[in-house]
């Protein structure tokens, strides 16, 4: 408890620093949020085209997709919040040797490099993508049960550790190659795929989401829980799993990597 | 004494990818890369005393920052045993990590858009310092190095010499046991090199906590250090004192003058070898237990307006010592 208390503590001082130095950039500000907005409304437009050309995609109307699509961007923009900018700064870290003042902090060092930034821009993106979430549960008539809620927000936080260990790992082969520039890049690649329902992908590529990158059920299995629709209970098994799985792997190859890190002269 | 420091056959094996050169060697090196390794410290031995100040000399590439990173818990030994604190560094216990600092002139660890105020608070957090010492040692330190001033501006906004000013703040606010300089002086002006030399002199003196300091400034370990330990090529070449290190491995000294009249080559040769003449500055170099015998000959003799005694160049030394190490072997 008392490690708890020192590692909020901590994460309180790093936000606090973060959001100081951000608010002294505001046109950097400004124009990350612009940024983002357009993209978010470019995916909305696209769903509209879609759905003017097709009933369904999957087993989503426009409505569910649009609040799966809420969805999505909610963890996205939480991601980006909390991880983009750590995730940024590893090659500086690995690469670099920017890690060595870190590894004589008495903090977790996963800790550390993982939080150690915060990004208010994307936590002003995070508005967006929470209105059409709760205009599309006002319009879908979503009764918000308090059992459906709870397993909603457990499922999401399931989400969110997997896109946080995943996105970790993918960073983590910079301790064996060396050198590769915006390697962050490549786990939001593939992060995007998700932003369509998952019923679309078929074959090697849902086994590939499955069992190699699995995140096909990030956004799914959430949004399930808030509609009180009946999940399959190997789904719920699987995320859970997959967020234990992950974690547990990012840990090890982190301890692994670090004994690999060679520091720069 | 127990050593607050022990090392022995320390060991430190870096890999790297041999690559061919121009582009079809870029291109073969995608498909097969040669893996070579090399001995960046190749087995040393010593032990520091508490409230030793130790200097950590030897040229580009010798090791120095390779075993300060070993002793910090940053690299990993390849072999060998290591101890600092009674701990095993490589393990990054947080009660170790608390007892020590390491200060790089190279890498800071400072919020740039921030003032450094923001870093101490941060520290304070990581460290976990009670508010009472945080405060005490805050008003201590900015009062030594005199930065009071600057606590509330931005990094970014600072001169090199006021950031490692804050630099060495931040590392020490913990008070450490232990602390690990890199270079803390590289790159600054004479002012700020004495400003943060005597500040060291002071804290080592005062706090008696103990100290390795590596730099290429001898002025540095001159005034600082009461034991320099030489490295060279992942080497211990030579663990003493300064003093001894000129009197073992260094047989003269330069006398530099400047006189009124004009002396001769031939005159100057009495006194010495190597002369040098330029205008009426004189140089010559004499042995090194005459070196006060001539300096009153030639004060007799001509007259003097300005007399400097340079020892030989440490860096040449440590050139010389290793060239006449590689022969023996």
């Amino acid at each position: 408890m008392k490690i708890l208390v020192r590692y909020i503590k901590l994460y309180i001082h790093f936000v606090s620093n973060c959001i100081t130095r951000e608010l002294i950039f505001r046109t950097h500000l400004i124009l990350s949020f612009c940024a983002r907005l357009m993209l978010f409304g470019l995916y909305i437009m696209m769903y509209d085209v879609i759905y003017k050309n097709a009933a369904a995609i999957g087993s989503l109307n426009y409505d569910q997709a649009l609040l799966y699509l809420s969805i999505f961007f909610l963890v996205d923009t939480i991601g980006f919040t909390f991880f983009i900018k750590n995730f940024s700064t590893f090659p500086e870290y690995i690469s670099e040797g920017k890690l060595d003042i870190v590894l004589t902090k008495p903090v977790d060092s996963q800790f550390f490099v993982s939080v150690r930034y915060f990004s208010l821009t994307s936590l002003f993106s995070m508005l967006p993508p929470l209105g059409l979430f709760i205009r599309q549960v006002d319009r879908l008539h979503i009764a918000l049960d308090p059992y459906n809620v709870f397993l909603f927000g457990l499922f999401l936080v399931c989400a969110l550790i997997v896109y946080y260990s995943i996105w970790f790992i993918t960073n983590l082969i910079l301790f064996w190659v060396n050198r590769i520039d915006a390697l962050h890049e490549f786990f939001v690649t593939i992060w995007r795929f998700m932003q369509f329902p998952p019923d679309i992908f078929q074959n090697v590529i849902r086994l590939f989401f499955l069992f190699i990158v699995p995140i096909l059920l990030t956004i799914e299995v959430p949004m399930q829980a808030l509609m009180g629709s009946t999940i399959k209970i190997s789904h719920i098994l699987f995320l859970v799993g997959a967020s234990v799985l992950s974690l547990l792997i990012s840990r090890i190859l982190w301890k692994m990597g670090l004994r690999r890190y060679q520091s720069t002269g | 004494m127990k050593p607050i420091i022990h090392l022995e056959n320390l060991r430190k094996q870096y890999s790297y990818y041999k690559k061919q050169p121009g582009l079809w060697g870029s291109i073969k090196g995608l498909f097969h890369r040669e893996e070579l390794f090399v001995d960046a410290v190749k087995g040393i031995n010593f032990d520091i005393q508490p409230g030793e100040f130790v200097g950590f000399v030897g040229p580009n590439g010798a090791g120095k920052t390779t075993t300060l990173k070993m002793l910090s818990g940053i690299l990993y030994p390849t072999s060998g045993d290591v101890d600092v604190l009674g701990y095993k560094p490589f393990e990054r216990k947080t009660a170790f990590q608390k007892q020590f600092a390491l200060v790089m002139g190279q890498k800071n660890q400072l919020w740039w858009d921030l003032p450094p105020i923001e870093s101490f608070l941060l520290n304070k957090a990581i460290y976990e310092i009670p508010d009472e010492l945080f405060k005490k040692n805050l008003e201590e330190l900015s009062e030594l190095l005199d930065i009071k001033d600057i606590l509330n501006v931005q990094v970014r906004k600072l001169s090199l010499g006021q950031r490692m000013k804050c630099e060495l703040v931040a590392a020490l606010l913990h008070s450490p046991k232990v602390l690990f300089l890199d270079e803390p002086t590289i790159g600054l002006d004479v002012v700020s090199q004495n400003a943060i030399r005597e500040f060291l002199k002071k804290y080592n003196q005062e706090k008696g906590a103990t100290i390795i300091l590596t730099s290429h400034y001898m002025q540095d370990i001159r005034r600082l250090c009461n034991r320099v330990i030489i490295i060279h090529h992942g080497e211990l070449l030579y663990d003493g004192t300064y003093d001894a290190l000129h009197t073992k491995y260094s047989d003269s000294k330069t006398l530099e003058f400047t006189a009124v009249e004009e002396i001769s080559e031939s005159e100057l040769l009495k006194f010495g070898t190597e002369i040098k003449i330029k205008n009426k500055t004189y140089s010559i170099e004499v042995p090194r237990e005459k070196t006060a015998e001539i300096t009153g000959k030639l004060l007799e003799k001509y007259t003097v307006d300005d007399i400097v005694i340079h020892e030989r160049d440490i860096e040449e030394i440590i050139g010389e010592i290793f060239i006449s190490k590689k022969m023996r072997d």
